[in-house]
């Protein structure tokens, strides 16, 4: 009985010991992993800063007017009284969306008032029910 | 006797054993004890690493926030001289691909260091030329570059940083301490095989520079920037300047000098560094008339009728001739302005005395700082009373014996424009996080009032006509009411005037009864035409005429932004 105990007590000690250095490999086999995605992390970001960067220098002031000059684009200042819609395609795109599903809503509300006229003089109920309560 | 003998050699191995493990053992105890802290120690010198977190240094963005410096990731290159083994060819290798000199990178090889930088901050082509040549011995370590994308717009405003990312001229060397930021640190574990981990719980983070917002339009400075160039190149001057200011605020949309430099690639002769339109004091000229005329309106000496004789263009002061550019005979006080009578202006001048003139130049702020928050500026040179000649009152009030700033002659035009106030010149408008929070916000500073607003009201009459009418027409729009002041000043060679060297001038304000600009244009030694009607005043019209247009087009996208489509 002793000696079972005594090996059982081994056994649980080697058993405890060994998750415990488990343990600690995972950890740093994590601690490796994590290094590699900041360091993704970071290349990324850099990446990003580095896009930008390119995007303010290519719609810098400066590179604008060079190009222009260099595709010989003819541009003129419009003159005080003229209107210029600066918006982008995709505002206009979004406004032209709206303004016609304002459209619809509207011309769907009209069928209906419409229908309601048609349905009306065919209706078999009185044109007037006058309830008295 | 052999059960003895056997006993005898069971007792030695037992012996044996028992000996050889209580050795074991009491060098275990040592080790594990007595030695602990200090073996302990060794260990985590070898494995924890402290490192330095380098903060972002804050960036630079325009009144719009559109971006002017930035910082970009890079690689600078370092050899452990040690592991190289073929340093005369690696050196070969090296210095096409850097750029640099054989023997530079052949000296530096040969010093025994474990680290040593051979190149800063490189670009990533360089990088990766350089690893395909895979040599043992070199390395590379992440640092960031400062980076300009309008590479020499507004140049001598935002200055630059050095290889440390350290400031060393203009907001960026002025502002340094917000821009820097500070550094964090922390505690990594290091393996082997000499890899970083980042396990340990001791972290710092790194505090990163605050941004700088400025009051420069990037837009407005572009155009200046444009036809201040035009002009530079046109003729052949040897310097020039413009400032564009709001003259009711004191707030800086552009300011440029040539000639000029790339803020990404600083290697150039001091001149094109200079900031002169802080820095440069020159005599102006016809635009100080100015003061003489705010100071005859002000003290009541004078009204716009009064009619004064101009000598038909000869006038002795003292012992010196004072002459005009045209001969003139009697004109109205409104008309010396107009027709920037030297004369007419010098006897406006002995009517108030010298003391009054000196006390409304001291007031517009002249001989004195501004107090623009960049660096380098100089106050010029605005002599007391006690020490003018007797020919000074026939100099000082018409723009001679007197050094000004171009930043001076724009607070001054600004003063008259806002209605008679002086305010404080400003480049940064907020110093942000990055997230956009409000560190510190500069506001419009108030210095004093200088003129009354009936005063004002009057000059700005005047100076209306000196464009409409006088020497100033080139500077006139055709929907705007533009005031300005031309000045063609000569500049002083070994004592005396010169006859072929000029600093031609205009100032002024659009529009007349509403005033959104003020603007001073210098150009130094223009060659061929050299007045400043002619040479400057053209390019104050092309700069007011687009600058007017983008404010009024950037209002009305605002206004359209705001409009709700029905």
């Amino acid at each position: 009985m002793k000696t079972s105990k005594i090996i059982s007590l081994i056994i649980f000690v080697t058993a405890l010991s060994l998750v415990y250095v488990w343990q600690q490999a995972k950890v740093i086999e994590l601690a490796y992993e994590k290094q590699k995605k900041i360091k993704l992390c970071r290349a990324l970001l850099d990446r990003n800063t580095f896009l930008r960067y390119n995007l303010s220098t290519l719609e810098s002031s400066g590179n604008l007017t060079k190009n222009l000059r260099e595709f010989d684009l003819d541009y003129e200042m419009p003159s005080f009284t003229q209107i210029v819609d600066l918006r982008s395609t995709n505002e206009k795109n979004k406004l032209k969306l709206a303004s016609s599903s304002r459209q619809e809503i509207k011309l769907n509300s009209q069928k209906s008032t419409k229908e309601n006229i048609v349905l009306s003089l065919f209706s078999l109920r009185s044109q007037a029910e006058a309830q008295t309560k | 006797m052999y059960i003895r003998n056997h006993h005898f050699r069971f007792y030695a191995v037992i012996s044996f054993f028992f000996l050889f493990l209580s050795l074991l053992t009491i060098r275990l105890l040592f080790i594990q004890i007595f030695r602990s802290s200090y073996l302990t120690e060794l260990a985590e010198k070898q494995h924890n690493y402290f490192t330095e977190l380098e903060p972002a240094r804050g960036a630079i963005f325009d009144r719009n926030l559109r971006q002017q410096a930035a910082n970009i990731a890079c690689d600078s290159l370092y050899a452990v001289t040690a592991k190289i083994k073929d340093k005369g060819g690696t050196a070969q290798e090296l210095k096409e691909l850097l750029n640099l000199d054989t023997a530079f990178l052949l000296e530096r090889l040969s010093r025994k260091k474990s680290f040593i930088w051979l190149a800063r901050k490189i670009s990533p082509e360089q990088v990766s030329r350089i690893k395909e040549l895979k040599i043992e011995g070199l390395g590379f370590v992440r640092e960031t570059k400062r980076c300009y994308p309008n590479k020499d717009l507004a140049s001598h405003v935002i200055g630059f940083a050095g290889l440390d990312n350290k400031g060393l001229e203009g907001l960026e060397s002025l502002y340094d301490k917000y821009l820097k930021g500070e550094p964090g640190w922390s505690l990594c574990i290091r393996d082997a095989r000499q890899r970083m981990l980042t396990m340990s719980e001791k972290f710092i983070p790194a505090r990163d520079g605050y941004n700088l917002v400025l009051t420069i339009d990037e837009v407005i400075q572009f155009i200046a920037e444009y036809e201040l160039d035009e002009i530079y190149r046109r003729s052949s001057a040897k310097g020039a300047a413009i400032l564009v200011m709001d003259p009711n605020t004191g707030a800086i949309l552009a300011l440029a000098n040539r000639p000029s430099f790339d803020l990404n690639n600083v290697n150039v002769e001091g001149e094109a560094r200079r900031n002169r339109v802080v820095s440069d004091f020159f005599e102006p000229g016809s635009v100080f008339k100015i003061v003489t005329a705010a100071a005859a309106l002000e003290e009541n000496a004078v009204k716009e009728e009064d009619r004064f004789f101009c000598e038909n263009g000869a006038y002795q002061v003292a012992n010196h001739i004072l002459h005009d550019h045209t001969p003139h005979g009697w004109l109205s006080f409104r008309e010396v302005i107009i027709e920037s009578s030297n004369i007419g202006t010098t006897k406006v001048a002995q009517k108030l005395g010298s003391q009054i003139i000196y006390k409304y130049a001291k007031s517009f702020g002249f001989g004195a700082l501004s107090g623009i928050d960049l660096p380098g500026e100089v106050s010029g040179v605005l002599k007391n009373p006690r020490q003018w000649s007797k020919t000074s009152i026939g100099a000082v009030p018409i723009g001679q014996e007197v050094c000004v700033t171009v930043m001076q002659l724009a607070n001054m035009i600004s003063c008259i424009a806002n209605g008679g106030l002086l305010y404080k010149p400003y480049v940064v408008k907020a110093i942000q996080d990055k997230n956009g929070e409000i560190i510190k916000e500069f506001k419009p500073t108030l210095v004093r009032r200088v003129i009354s607003e009936s005063t004002a009201f009057r000059l700005k009459d005047i100076l209306a006509d000196v464009v409409a009418e006088g020497t100033g027409r080139l500077a006139s729009l055709s929907n705007f009411r533009v005031a300005g002041k031309t000045g063609t000043a000569q500049k002083v060679e070994s004592g005396t005037y010169s006859h072929n060297k000029f600093i031609a001038t205009f100032i002024g304000f659009v529009p007349v009864d509403n005033p959104r600009l003020a603007m001073v244009v210098m150009v130094d030694e223009p060659q061929g035409t050299y007045f400043g009607g002619t040479v400057s005043a053209p390019v104050f019209k092309k700069v007011a005429d687009k600058t007017l247009r983008y404010l009024d087009a950037s209002q009305a996208l605002e206004i359209a932004k705001n409009i709700e489509v029905e």
